[in-house]
């Protein structure tokens, strides 16, 4: 990259050659107005705004689309520059109504702003302002276009960065430019409206007020509220985002972009789901059973109903009496002080959140030396693949920003995206999408690995594979010939080997699963058989390696990192690593053997725990195998439920603590790639509610155990140099990109080819068709976005997915009522056709609260399988 | 359905031609105008599904171009140059005439669902001024006597 | 005096089939490119032609041309502009309908010369007879082997589309025309990157305006010499000069470059119609500055029109008498702006709509003494502040009818009626 040296308003500058004007001026701290232009979306020169005038050339020029070049001296506020900003400004306000006063962007408003800054002092224009008229007798002419979006016309600069954004950076389809010159409207295609994953962001990027929602319009001034910085957790991506607050309370959140995390878009449920914090059905109160009854008591109360529990049961039963379950959506300080208590007070190590797998929650040893578990890929790193190859992910709902940056290689590099899917989804529309039978996933990838073989389109040097080990891995494989997998996938043969040479032929391929595969009965084996392919093709070269095993939940890293399984301490160390760990709690960790989720279940039943604290999850919900979850929790003489809402789990407590969410407490997250982010605290705990940490950190001083935090920022503050390895770094110290915690073991390609088996899953066979559940539109988990009004305006009601034919056959039609049974239960629902749905499955979107999928589950079955009758 | 047999299979036609599949939205638009008269959001969707496009790019382009007209209009749309060179010679003068004669304000379609009269920017005919366009055909150098055959033989022909 | 080379033929009313072509020597200037010359050397002919781009700007072709890169690895793609729509501009037409085989083997020759292998020819909507014979034409080219795979046996193959428009002026604007072609709405695009490494499809393209085109057979037969002996200096050979308006004698002619336009007007065009007297002449099409009857003596060519503060455009000359009002005049041609704005960039989407808003004002009798220099100051933002020329077109007529004609506009601000009641030949008489 070459220095170029030039003049703006008679500054001397070095920059790269390459940077426009504007990119040097902003680098520089040199003001130009902009309004079409972002440096996220392609520049289009359209505003004219941005114009600034060069020397020895004759007109002036945009500063957004012109290079700086050597030796070039540019004004940016020369007479010339700003009479011609006046004459687009006066363009501008031609048509723009003055409405400031009752406009929601009034206050942050780019037009106000630069209008302040070189308006006129006095208005040439007579004409009457153009309206888009939405209503006579008004005039708003608010037009909503969407759940969430309201479109004022009259206000729009046409800028279009909202139907650019939509188009290049979202790939959707639901906002465009009508007609043309000065009648040009942005709207929906005909019939739809704008309700896209990343629709609110049309809004913030809107530079005047002719879009906004429903969610923060005429609510409040902007120049009345606080903002503080927060991170999103309801998925593993981590955006950055601010809370806006008034009087204690939130009235927005909005990206604070973060180009190594979320490239500046949030989605909307980063955006809308907040609502869940000043939600009605907030615990107010601690509650204690009494005469069968839940009713609501003091902290006190509670807090000696639990250390009289816990004294007694360890009495009784040693330490190990009691249990812990959490869920993935906690802070780190949560987990960390969660772990310090349990291990290091009470002294036991019973302790999961693994609560969605039925079998095999950790990854065998096998697949945790081949390094292919953690990751050590960033979301930068999504940006340079030519291939991605998701297999088992909804990836657009699990880990919506981090799509975008699929789709930004795309963009950039003509990156093409395969998805390998047992249910069709999303990013399908970008990219080719293969829907394969339930279950058939090893065979496939194995089938993939062997095309390539067999066609010799693998590179033996590069790969370090020699003869003898494909020899072996060709026998060894032989039952995976192309016509079996495409007989048991439902693939056709053309389509596997299109798909091979695709795979092949990438420069470099990122290979990515998601929900699907981590639910999966032989999740490591899918993993395995991944493994072999990228080998092959190879992808596992260099750092960072070509596999990403997305999870679940969105502090499911932090989970990891904090030590959230029985046999992990912070940092990912073994128990028996404790002394390699330099903090005092750790010295005093039980050497005894923990429980996981199946042991701490199993243990339950056999009356060898008494105590559990549920923090954070309902299980009821959420356990796959609702009528075992049932029992075996009300088996316990004590559970402690700690939530943010009264649970289904709840409901069965014996307490019942009011828990503050992360928008009232400080602390950090731990995003998929293990960059751990800081968040401030944004408003107080509402009512009597207390953050976990600040609960055991109670807890624990009744059992003469004084921690000492007063925050959340206390505890990180400890655990800091322990992530770190920076004895000084502390939460005010905490850079802008976070801290990231490398969590995997270096790939291992030496360890060559493995050998990878299918085996028929345990299913029951008087059922047809096979349920797989995920999240339905706008939604993420259970329990929180279900209270966020807006993103009920999405999506607010459950329903049954199956494919047009498989609801023929049944004589359905979409909004018909089918009941779905087996077993182990029902559910009654009505029915949406979805289409590329195979005939053989049932899809249920499960976050809703009138029907949880787990009724249908039983731990012991591999595959649910349902039956289904029209009611 | 709202486009034919005859229409789709031919917009289907416009599919190799072009190395990229957008290019065929003007000219599914121009058949879909040329057997309809008009178009709207239904033909929209039906180009978007037979060209496998997105809808809002189908619907976004056939706005920005005027040459289609978005509503029903008579069998016989009638656009009358008023630009420039056909205005020197009395455009203005036949518009009033033809709005006069056939009893409707521009824009407007005469009960019979005949004609429909509607001013439009330069034809490309200017040196044959006054110039009126009905349907796919010019009509040019026109005189009273030229338009009122014009009219008559239209109205023969039902 | 009429030069006709490009016009030669088109009074023969089979010269649009092939076979009437052919023995009017059409399509060996073709076969001659693909046998005997290189690419780069017929770039380099048609650069020592002269030949200037016939849409309105006037660009030397062969130096587009070569703005082509040869080692782009991507298609390159040679478009023919049809989209005539410039007010006063008919001539394209004249060729498409009359003499398509000319327009198709100009295409051919110069998508040989730049290397492409995919040819489009925009035609705008309306014209859907022109369309029609330019697409009978490149049949009837593809049947005999001057279109197609390994096209008379060289090796080179060229495929041709016909592809209309739906009615926007803007997209005779090359990049605007591009989008369109692309299926999109016809806005134009920034530059750069220019067409030729960026256009069509994100490839390399040249964009000829149908005229230009239909040149080049006649400049490879007769040879660049040849080409660059008519015409004067720096304007070389003929151009179609479409006379419209006041006149006895409306028409396509044409004519040598730097032939006076009082030889047009008067002698070709018969003179002013009913004997009236001179008022106006826009020159170059509706974009160009207006022209007064001092000055009608100029020689119409690219350097000569410019010095006069005018410009040769694309050769619209559109007469007006005496009998006709400057401001309704403006006011027309401000109201075909603001319609054929792409809406894109502020200036020109605004700019037209305000210039239209105060000039309907001033004619309606609503005019303000302030008004003369608000509709100046709008023309001042608007130049060569826009995203593409359709501002600069815009603005330069209002600016020059409001100069020129000040004290008309004055009057009608004044006493609220026109100084100049319009007195056209009603039609119909």
């Amino acid at each position: 990259m070459s220095e170029i040296k030039l003049t703006i308003n008679g500054r001397e500058i070095v920059a790269t050659k390459g940077m426009t004007i504007l990119d040097v001026a902003l680098e520089n701290g040199i003001d130009i107005p902009t309004f079409c232009w972002h440096p996220k979306l392609k520049t289009v020169g359209a505003c004219r705004i941005c114009l600034v005038e060069i020397e020895k050339w004759p007109k002036l020029q945009v500063s957004c689309a012109t290079d700086a070049t050597d030796g070039m001296v540019v004004f940016t506020n020369s007479d010339r520059v700003v009479k011609a900003r006046q004459g687009v400004i006066e363009f501008i306000l031609l048509n723009h109504p003055l409405d400031c006063p009752t406009c929601d962007k009034g206050g942050e408003c780019p037009l106000q702003n630069v209008v302040y800054k070189y308006g006129i002092d006095r208005a040439r224009t007579i004409e009457p302002r153009q309206r888009f008229i939405v209503n006579e007798d008004s005039t708003f002419d608010d037009l909503p276009i969407g759940p969430e979006i309201i479109r004022n016309q009259n206000r729009c600069i046409h800028c279009f960065r909202c139907t650019r954004m939509v188009e290049e950076v979202f790939e959707e389809d639901d906002l465009g430019s009508y007609n043309r010159g000065h009648i040009t409207e942005i709207l929906p295609p005909p019939g739809r409206e704008i309700r896209n994953l990343y629709s609110g962001n049309v809004v913030e990027y809107c530079p005047v007020g002719a879009l906004t929602n429903r969610d923060f319009r005429y609510k409040v001034r902007v120049w009345l509220t606080e903002q503080k910085k927060t991170i999103c957790n309801f998925c593993p991506d981590g955006c950055n985002l601010t809370a806006w607050t008034f009087r204690d309370k939130i009235y927005r959140t909005t990206s604070r972009r973060n180009d190594r995390v979320d490239d500046g878009f949030i989605c909307d449920i980063g955006r809308y789901g907040y609502q869940f914090v000043h939600h009605p059905d907030r615990l107010t109160s601690p509650m204690i059973r009494r005469g069968g009854e839940l009713v609501e008591c003091t902290w006190d109360e509670v807090y000696d109903a639990i250390i009289c529990k816990l004294k007694s049961i360890k009495e009784k039963l040693g330490p190990e009496g009691v249990a812990s379950l959490v869920g993935e959506d906690c802070s780190n300080e949560d987990y960390y002080v969660i772990g310090k208590f349990l291990r290091s007070v009470v002294g036991s190590n019973s302790i999961d959140h693994r609560l969605h797998r039925k079998k095999k929650l950790s990854y065998g040893e096998d697949l945790e030396k081949l390094g292919i578990v953690g990751t050590n890929l960033t979301i930068d790193d999504l940006e340079s693949p030519d291939l991605f190859v998701i297999v088992g992910s909804d990836l657009h709902s699990e880990n919506p920003i981090s799509a975008l940056r699929l789709l930004k290689a795309k963009r950039n590099n003509d990156a093409r995206l395969v998805l390998i899917n047992p249910v069709p989804s999303r990013l399908s529309r970008s990219g080719t999408e293969y829907i394969h039978k339930c279950n058939t996933e090893v065979q496939l990838i194995t089938c993939l690995a062997r095309i390539i073989v067999r066609e010799k389109l693998y590179n033996a040097d590069e790969t370090g594979l020699d003869d003898r080990q494909i020899e072996k891995f060709l026998n060894d494989t032989d039952d995976f010939t192309i016509e079996n997998v495409s007989d048991a996938s439902g693939i056709s043969k053309d389509d596997l080997t299109l798909l091979a040479r695709q795979i092949a032929e990438a420069k470099r391929a990122v290979f990515i699963t998601g929900r699907h595969v981590s639910l999966h009965y032989r999740r490591d084996m899918v993993l395995t058989a991944l493994f072999n392919l990228a080998l092959i093709t190879n992808n596992l070269r260099g750092d960072p390696k070509g596999i990403l095993a997305l999870r679940i939940g969105s502090n499911n890293r932090g989970c990891y990192l904090f030590g959230m399984r029985p046999d992990r301490l912070p940092i990912n160390r073994r128990v028996d690593e404790k002394d390699s760990l330099s903090s005092d709690w750790l010295t005093g960790v039980s050497d005894r053997k923990g429980a996981d989720t199946i042991d701490i279940l199993r243990q339950i039943e056999e009356s060898k725990v008494e105590l559990t604290f549920a923090v954070g999850t309902d299980p009821v919900t959420s356990y796959p195998d609702y009528n075992y979850i049932c029992s075996t929790l009300t088996k316990l003489d004590f559970l402690v439920v700690a939530d943010l809402y009264l649970t289904e789990t709840a409901k069965i407590a014996d307490v019942v603590l009011p828990l503050s969410s992360c928008m009232e407490t400080s602390g950090s997250f731990c995003n998929w790639e293990g960059r751990v982010q800081i968040f401030e605290q944004v408003v107080n705990p509402i009512s009597l509610s207390r953050p976990a940490w600040q609960i055991f950190t109670d807890l624990a001083a009744r059992l003469e155990v004084e921690f000492g935090y007063k925050s959340g920022e206390d505890v990180f503050n400890e655990f800091a140099p322990m992530i770190s390895g920076d004895t000084k770094l502390n939460f005010r110290t905490v850079p802008e990109s976070g801290i990231c915690v490398p969590s995997a073991t270096p790939v291992n390609r030496s360890a060559g080819l493995q050998p990878v088996s299918v085996r028929a899953p345990e299913l029951d066979q008087k059922h047809e068709y096979v349920l797989i559940t995920g999240n339905g539109d706008h939604h993420i988990g259970r329990n929180r976005t279900t209270r966020s009004e807006s993103l009920n305006r999405f999506q607010s009601e459950p329903y049954v997915g199956l494919s047009e034919r498989t609801a023929n056959e049944l004589a359905l039609s979409d909004g018909d009522l089918v009941k779905v049974e087996n077993d182990f239960g029902k559910i009654v629902c009505v029915v949406k056709y979805i289409d590329g749905l195979r005939d053989d499955v049932v899809w249920i979107p499960d976050n809703f609260p009138e029907i949880s999928a787990n009724v249908l589950k039983n731990r012991e079955i591999e595959i649910d399988m349902v039956s289904l009758v029209k009611v | 359905m709202i486009l034919n047999d005859e229409t789709v299979k031919k917009i289907k036609a416009t599919v190799p031609i072009y190395p990229q599949r957008r290019s065929c939205i003007l000219p599914a638009l121009t058949l879909a105008y040329w057997q309809e008269g008009h178009l709207n959001d239904d033909i929209y969707r039906e180009i978007s599904d037979i060209l496998d496009l997105k809808t809002v790019d189908v619907a976004s382009a056939a706005s920005f171009y005027t040459m289609f007209p978005k509503a029903p209009v008579g069998k016989y749309y009638i656009q009358v140059c008023h630009n420039i060179s056909c205005a020197l010679l009395g455009a203005d003068s036949l518009i009033d005439y033809l709005a006069q004669k056939l009893g409707v304000k521009l824009g407007e379609t005469t009960e019979d669902g005949l004609f429909t009269v509607v001013t439009v920017e330069c034809l490309g005919s200017c040196t044959t001024a006054p110039v009126m366009q009905i349907n796919n055909d010019y009509y040019e150098n026109l005189t009273r006597e030229k338009v009122d055959q014009i009219l008559e033989d239209l109205r023969k022909q039902g | 005096m009429e030069l006709k080379v490009l016009f030669k033929y088109t009074d023969d009313p089979d010269q649009y089939k092939m076979d009437t072509y052919i023995s009017h020597g059409g399509y060996k200037a073709w076969e001659k490119v693909l046998k005997e010359i290189k690419p780069d050397e017929v770039i380099e002919i048609v650069k020592q032609s002269g030949v200037r781009g016939r849409g309105g700007a006037g660009f030397p072709a062969g130096v587009k041309w070569g703005f082509v890169p040869k080692d782009s690895p991507k298609p390159k793609y040679l478009v023919c502009n049809g989209d005539e729509s410039e007010p006063g501009t008919c001539k394209d037409r004249v060729l498409m309908e009359n003499d398509p085989h000319r327009v198709v083997e100009g295409m051919a020759i110069s998508s040989y010369a730049i290397g492409a292998h995919h040819a489009f020819i925009y035609i705008r909507g309306e014209f859907v007879f022109p369309a029609e014979r330019m697409r009978g034409a490149i049949e009837e080219a593809y049947e005999k082997g001057f279109l197609g795979k390994d096209i008379l046996g060289t090796g080179y193959d060229l495929e041709m589309t016909v592809h209309t428009g739906g009615g926007a002026y803007i997209c005779g604007e090359e990049t605007a025309l591009l989008n369109s072609l692309e299926g999109k709405p016809g806005m134009s695009r920034i530059r750069p990157p220019f067409p030729a490494i960026e256009g069509l499809y994100a490839s390399p393209t040249v964009v000829n305006n149908v005229e230009t085109l239909a040149n080049v057979p006649e400049i490879i037969n007769r040879g660049a010499d040849w080409y660059a002996g008519m015409g004067t200096e720096k304007s070389k050979g003929t151009r179609i000069f479409c006379l419209s308006g006041h006149v006895k004698k409306p028409g396509n002619y044409e004519l040598e470059l730097g032939t006076p336009l009082r030889h047009l007007i008067y002698d070709l065009g018969g003179g002013i119609l009913d004997d009236k007297e001179l008022k106006a002449v826009i020159p170059g099409g509706s974009s160009t500055p207006v022209l007064t009857p001092d000055q009608i003596d100029v020689p119409m060519d690219f350097e000569s029109v410019a010095e006069i503060g005018s410009m040769l455009g694309s050769c619209g000359v559109i007469v007006m008498h005496e009998d006709t009002c400057m401001v309704w005049a403006a006011t027309r041609l401000a109201y075909f702006y603001m319609h054929e704005s792409c809406g894109k960039c502020t200036p020109c989407r605004m700019g037209t709509q305000w210039m239209y808003q105060i000039l309907s004002r001033i004619e309606s009798g609503e005019g303000r003494p302030e008004d003369m220099d608000h509709l100046l100051s709008a023309c001042d933002n608007i130049e060569g502040q826009t995203l593409c020329p359709l501002g600069d077109a815009a603005a330069m007529p209002v600016r020059s009818f409001a100069k020129t004609f000040r004290e008309e506009f004055e009057y009608h601000i004044e006493h609220k009626k026109c100084m100049v009641q319009n007195s056209f030949p009603s039609f119909g008489q």
